[in-house]
């Protein structure tokens, strides 16, 4: 992560896309609830980006904690707890447990091998959700899902207006404790690992026990959108946990820029506002676009839309 | 007694089977990532692209079955060995995560062109008469097909070990996956066999593509359906090593068989929750102590 | 300075000493790397491991950074035994190494390079927040290390961008901030162009004086300049051990390693006081 130098431009990024977040809802009202999706999706891109471009942890398999913060969150609920604000914190806190006990066993891996596990493992709990139809309904999904008004007084409503404010603040309030953490020492060694990890080691720093802790967080943010993603929507599918939407969060984030947290900011909107477009026209156009944009920014793009922005903003300073 | 005999000749049968197209398809994946350091997403196109190709030759050309797939196979390696030098060459030099997007993304356009050419539903294949049709064996009746498989796994295991160990493209090949800065300075073309090494891998999997369509159906999304398995056979069999991926793909294609025979409801859990465990026994590849 | 004959058995002697290492021997597949290795230290030595290629003296230098696990003997630091301690907890007792081809974290600054290094030796590297005391000490504690290396002026530079010999300088720096009670150098100079290696005898120089310093040397000239003593390692096992005048001019490891030229190169030298 870079210094001082390049944060003001990260800043004036980052409250332009605030105000056009806030605007949008004005300018926009149809779309409120097209809106709150990406917004949710935007706070899992969020967790991942942290995961990917900050740890330094290839993984194909994040929608697992998407997905299991989802499901708890949807069966909270028809178990009688319907208070969203702790429906969402519960949610997470679940997922984060989970990926501290993955964690501690995946986490002595890297390359190839951790990507064939994280993969795996979401490929394993996707096949076990879709058998165990007790528990998630199978293909048919978690329904009649309701939720108390938020601080008892901001009703669900089926247009977005709640929805889209509700996510907003959560992403904020993630957005803010992201920041923190990169910018703070342990943001600062989280990046040693992820440049040198071995040099890390010999720094005296307990480098398994700090990714573990990182993948946690993470895992504990994806969690808190699935479970928004069950409030907004007050239903649960299995495409929570499949591998689709793991590859589409890494997308997104790559596309946005992985090594700057505000990379997810700006790659999730652009992804899904392509998804939604194309896919009007024709529902496998947007895998060709996708995919061509895949190699655009593997092969000329790197740094994403964030990485564009840098250098032209900044002329031809080095990254 | 009498129940144990049918259910393993039915778990041999279909798991040996289903194993050795697992490991045809895969061997081209082993040795992308032995050769060329290339994690590549994408190698299941070219078992689909086999697959349609020789299903839809004979109502498009009028010919026969077997003059399909060698046309397909004269068609696949050609694609191949341009593709590699104009695309997945370029991905040597990349990060692990770089060439994960890139194939990825080639995957992607891949499969969407696939839907365009011929939609998204599962391609009805139907094999020639010679292939098709049961026999009797132990008061069961099993498909010929599956024999069939099997022979022509054999048949390419022969070819395999001839090639690489009888031929001096075999040795010379070997020579660049166990020493390329070696074999350079010896003013061996190692680029040429990379690319030629490339296209065998192409052309194994289309073979595999063709004669497993009976096990994995054939559709658009096969590449990216079909990637956690091909990956995590890759994975297990090391850096390059064909023996072990053989070795690991009869293992999963016995364990998901019988799995599906004893326990139907888990389904594709029961070979996941293994590979899972293998994966993190020995991350390396299973059999890394070997050769 | 330090007893070439060391045994086990002057306990008195031995818990004072900043390293040492007891009987180590390492095998790698039937080839026996190092071979019953005995070594001393105090605090404050200036040692250097001396050996022609393949000597052993990498896999030594793993052994006692705790990257390679020995298959008999000991490693001990003032009177604690490192043999079953991880790398970190090395680290933590005060055993730190740099490394011989440079290893740094190429896409952050010089100046964040030497932060991790300081956070982690001042124990605040897994906050979230610093206070502005440990801010401030944080702060004059990098400058401090930047500035004994000269290479302020490069601390907002991403050390991939930097020239070679001035990596050299940001591992030193790292090493340095670490506050090494025993430091194992490897190579110092290795890639370094002869125009700048007196910017790192320089830094060399600055290292404080009771840390005991073990240096692994190709580099006779720097080993001269730097080095009390001398351990040579032919083939995984100790040939000679001692002040550097007197084991360079012993007949043996004249014969075994320097060859003529060496000898007679070495041979005008005052000895090192």
């Amino acid at each position: 992560m870079k210094l001082e130098k390049d944060g003001s431009l990260r800043e004036r990024v980052g409250m332009i896309w605030w105000v056009a977040a806030l605007a949008a809802y004005f300018i926009f009202p149809d779309y409120r609830g097209f809106g709150a999706s990406v917004l949710v999706m935007t706070l899992f891109a969020l967790s991942f980006g942290l995961a990917l471009g900050f740890a330094g942890i290839i993984s194909l398999g994040h929608a697992l904690y998407f997905g299991v913060g989802a499901y708890v969150a949807g069966r909270m609920a028809l178990a009688g707890w319907q208070e969203p604000i702790s429906g969402v914190l519960i949610a997470g806190f679940v997922t984060g447990v989970l990926a501290i006990v993955i964690g501690f066993v995946i986490l002595r891996l890297n390359g190839l091998p951790l990507l064939m596990v994280t993969m795996a493992l979401s490929v394993i709990v996707f096949e076990a959700a879709n058998k165990a139809t007790g528990i998630t309904g199978g293909d048919d999904g978690l329904v009649g899902i309701s939720f108390k008004p938020v601080l008892g007084i901001f009703n669900w409503t089926l247009d977005g207006n709640l929805q889209y404010l509700y996510t907003l603040a959560w992403l904020a309030l993630v957005f803010f404790i992201a920041r923190r953490v990169v910018s703070s020492p342990y943001g600062l060694s989280m990046a040693g690992i992820r440049e040198n990890p071995l040099r890390m080691k010999l720094l005296g720093a307990p480098v398994l026990r700090r990714l573990v802790v990182m993948y946690s967080l993470c895992a504990a943010f994806a969690g808190i959108a699935g479970a928004l993603l069950t409030q907004n929507t007050a239903f649960v599918g299995l495409q929570v946990l499949s591998l689709e939407t793991s590859v589409d969060v890494l997308v997104m984030v790559v596309l946005g820029g992985t090594f700057s947290i505000y990379g997810a900011l700006l790659g999730a909107p652009v992804y899904l506002i392509v998804k939604y477009v194309t896919q009007q026209w024709n529902p496998f156009y947007w895998m060709l676009v996708i995919g061509v944009l895949l190699m655009g920014v593997t092969f000329f793009f790197k740094g994403g839309i964030a990485g564009w922005l840098t250098r032209i903003f900044q002329g031809g300073r080095t990254e | 007694m009498d129940q144990i005999t049918p259910a393993a000749s039915f778990i041999l049968l279909y798991g040996v089977s289903y194993g050795i197209v697992l490991f045809v398809i895969s061997i081209g994946l082993v040795l992308t990532l032995g050769l060329m350091r290339v994690v590549n997403l994408a190698h299941g196109v070219f078992a689909v692209l086999g697959g349609y190709l020789a299903f839809n030759l004979p109502s498009l050309l009028g010919i026969g079955f077997l003059a399909s797939v060698f046309i397909t196979l004269v068609l696949v390696l050609l694609v191949s060995f341009v593709l590699e030098r104009v695309f997945f060459r370029r991905l040597f030099g990349m990060t692990e995560l770089e060439q994960v997007l890139a194939t990825i993304g080639f995957c992607f356009a891949f499969i969407a062109l696939l839907t365009f050419a011929f939609g998204p539903n599962v391609l009805a294949t139907k094999y020639p008469e010679w292939m098709s049709g049961n026999f009797s064996l132990l008061g069961r009746q099993f498909p010929f097909y599956r024999v069939f498989v099997m022979a022509c796994g054999l048949v390419i295991l022969l070819a395999l070990w001839l090639l690489f160990d009888h031929t001096n493209f075999g040795a010379t090949l070997r020579a660049c996956v166990d020493n390329q800065s070696m074999a350079k300075a010896t003013g061996i073309n190692v680029n040429w066999y990379f690319s030629v090494a490339f296209a065998i891998g192409a052309g194994l999997a289309a073979i595999g593509g063709i004669v497993g369509a009976g096990m994995l159906p054939l559709e658009p999304l096969y590449p990216f359906k079909h990637l956690p398995l091909f990956l995590t056979i890759v994975a297990l069999s090391g850096f390059g090593n064909i023996k072990a991926s053989l070795v690991v793909s009869l293992v999963v294609g016995l364990v998901d068989t019988a799995g599906r025979y004893f326990v139907p409801e888990l389904g594709a859990f029961t070979v996941f929750t293994l590979l899972v465990i293998l994966v993190l026994w020995r991350p390396q590849g299973l059999l890394a102590g070997w050769k | 300075m330090v007893d070439p004959d060391l045994s086990r058995g002057s306990d008195r002697m031995t818990s004072m000493l900043a390293l040492e290492l007891r009987g180590l021997s390492k095998t790698f597949g039937g080839l026996q790397v190092t071979h019953d290795v005995n070594l001393g230290l105090a605090s404050g030595a200036r040692h250097a491991l001396i050996g022609p290629n393949g000597a052993g003296k990498s896999t030594l230098v793993g052994l006692i950074s705790g990257a390679i696990e020995p298959d008999s003997g000991e490693v001990m630091s003032f009177g604690h035994e490192l043999t079953r301690l991880s790398l970190q907890d090395r680290v933590k007792l005060g055993l730190v190494r740099s490394f011989q081809i440079t290893s740094l974290f190429p896409k952050l600054s010089v100046l964040e390079n030497v932060q991790l290094a300081v956070n982690e030796n001042t124990a605040v590297a897994d906050r979230l927040w610093l206070g502005m005391n440990d801010l401030l000490e944080q702060r004059e504690r990098c400058r401090e290390v930047l500035a004994e290396l000269q290479i302020v002026e490069q601390s907002g530079i991403p050390v991939e961008n930097l020239s070679y010999g001035k990596q050299r300088l940001v591992e030193i720096a790292i090493v340095l901030a670490l506050k090494p009670r025993v430091l194992l150098l490897d190579e110092p100079a290795a890639g370094i162009p002869s125009t700048e290696t007196n910017l790192l005898l320089t830094a060399l120089h600055k290292l404080p004086s009771d840390t005991a310093i073990l240096m692994i040397e190709h580099d006779m000239k720097l080993v001269r300049e730097f080095c009390a003593d001398v351990t040579v390692l032919v083939s995984g096992k100790v040939l000679a051990s001692g002040k550097s005048g007197d084991v360079m001019n012993s007949e043996t490891v004249r014969d075994v390693y320097l060859g003529r030229s060496g000898h007679e190169r070495f041979k005008g030298v005052k000895e090192h006081v």
